[in-house]
């Protein structure tokens, strides 16, 4: 249990760091990306288990999200970047992908599979897929948005 | 005519109550502010930020800046505070890769020209050559990303083959998407191409049986794909209040998504396997 | 008769384009950085095949000095 707390915790952080490279991030950002990035996803991933909360992956995520915003405001001064720069890149390990690609699958296939009930299941996948994508991803900017918005002096000045 | 002789010829009017003490018209600051957020749009900036870093230099500059920021165009007018005159201009927002180091730069130019420690001319200089710098070695970015997506495929339970599969498929595929967007493709088709190319390599594991977890390498093998950064601003915005830059965000990236469904729902299909 | 296996058909396909764009890209790039363009097969002038101790030599502007008139 602790083994796999730490393994998610690395290995979101090594995420962070390639999916932050992505969007071409100030080299000193690396560093927190891949610190808050590594807290938030081994949060969440402790929230989503049984002894814990046990928590649907929609809320475990807001929640994540939020102490993700908390740590990327709290830091964007030390780092003198603005709260995005650490906030999206640290954000993107939990970006629902799977979620987002199933649901175009789902859609393809209501339309190769004619009968009603084919039909009906593949429509479900599709739906439950697709709300699950929307509300993680709404969840996730309202939990990390929150944090900017009321230390706003903070977030709007890191880079003054 | 006389009047429009006079108009034209005549010196512009310095705008006063500019703190950073140099002469300049309402005209070149709206200019320059017009630029100024067509890049930091262009560089994958929320809505929000564009506006408060405009209004900060605007006021630092003495004037009065209003804008309307449209998917693909920014309508700024700067006026100075008695309206006594005032300019507009319409600029279409320079679309370019996304760039954090940008952003960073050009936010910390706006607190450096508000808190007076540099000119208008300095800024308009510094500037250029922010908007001059390269993107980071594409070498390095294509070795993080294929990392990142390795352990991806990791942090989803998949054991060690699909994640040296997974790591193989995503140097292929992103290097392919390098290369695709130098020759300046699409980015749909590059998208549906790359989607392709890395499902089929990720099937690798599934087609030659070797290890336990083949679906687990297929499915993370296009990660890297998805376009997070539009998803993350478009709710953003939406929260902002910026409805129709959040819309067409929105838009955007669910098209990406839709075009990395296809190339992969094509590997899926040409490999024999299923998606659920 | 063998069926023909479509996934793996599709798999070396790939691959092997794959192999085959990097290699060339590589190619391309020591080509850009390297001093001169080497060709596999090139076309040489009649002087460099049948080359005489004396003849100019072949970079030499075709600028006549005092020198060569005797």
């Amino acid at each position: 249990m602790l083994l796999d707390f730490f393994q998610d915790a690395l290995f979101a952080a090594i995420a962070a760091i390639g999916f932050a490279a992505i969007s071409n991030p100030p080299r000193r950002a690396y560093l927190y990306c891949a610190l808050i990035a590594a807290v938030g996803h081994s949060a969440r991933f402790l929230m989503m288990q049984t002894p814990f909360p046990g928590l649907h992956i929609v809320t475990a995520s807001t929640l994540a999200a939020l102490i993700v915003g908390l740590m990327a405001v709290l830091l964007s001064p030390v780092a003198r970047t603005p709260a995005e720069t650490c906030l999206f890149p640290s954000l993107l390990p939990m970006i629902p992908g799977i979620y987002a690609y199933k649901t175009f699958g789902a859609l393809v296939m209501c339309i190769y599979h004619g009968t009603e009930s084919e039909f009906g299941h593949y429509f479900f996948l599709f739906a439950s897929n697709g709300m699950t994508c929307l509300f993680i991803l709404g969840g996730m900017v309202v939990g990390a948005t929150i944090p900017i918005f009321i230390f706003k002096n903070i977030s709007f000045q890191a880079t003054r | 005519m006389t009047t429009m002789m006079t108009g034209e010829t005549a010196q512009p009017v310095a705008v006063s109550g500019c703190s950073c003490g140099e002469a300049h018209s309402v005209k070149e600051v709206c200019l320059f502010l017009s630029e100024y957020a067509a890049r930091l749009l262009g560089c994958g900036a929320t809505c929000i930020r564009v506006e408060r870093n405009i209004d900060r230099m605007a006021a630092a500059l003495g004037c009065e800046a209003v804008m309307t920021i449209l998917p693909r165009h920014i309508h700024l007018t700067v006026c100075t505070p008695d309206r006594s005159d005032s300019y507009t201009y319409i600029t279409a927002s320079r679309s370019s890769v996304i760039s954090f180091d940008i952003n960073t730069r050009l936010s910390q130019l706006s607190w450096e020209l508000a808190d007076g420690k540099i000119g208008f001319e300095e800024a308009k200089r510094r500037f250029d050559s922010i908007i001059a710098t390269p993107c980071a070695d594409k070498r390095m970015v294509l070795v993080l990303a294929s990392l990142a997506n390795a352990a991806f495929c990791r942090l989803f339970a998949g054991d060690w083959q699909a994640v040296g599969v997974v790591f193989v498929s995503t140097l292929a595929g992103y290097y392919l998407k390098q290369v695709l967007t130098e020759h300046k493709v699409d980015v749909r088709v590059v998208f549906i191409v790359c989607a392709f190319v890395s499902s089929v390599l990720g099937a690798t594991d599934a087609l030659f049986h070797l290890g336990s977890t083949p679906g687990i390498a297929v499915g993370t093998s296009v990660l890297y794909l998805v376009p997070g950064i539009p998803f993350l601003n478009s709710f953003s915005d939406l929260l902002a209040g910026h409805y129709i830059c959040s819309f067409s965000r929105f838009t955007h990236a669910v098209i990406l998504t839709c075009c990395l469904s296809i190339g992969l729902c094509g590997g899926l299909m040409m490999m024999n396997l299923g998606m659920f | 008769m063998i069926a023909l296996n479509v996934p793996l058909v599709t798999w070396c396909v790939i691959a092997v384009a794959m192999l085959t764009l990097i290699i060339v890209r590589l190619c391309q790039n020591n080509h850009k950085h390297g001093a001169r363009r080497r060709h596999l097969i090139e076309i040489g002038s009649e002087r460099e095949e049948f080359f005489v101790p004396g003849d100019r030599p072949v970079n030499k502007d075709d600028r006549y000095d005092d020198d060569d008139d005797w």
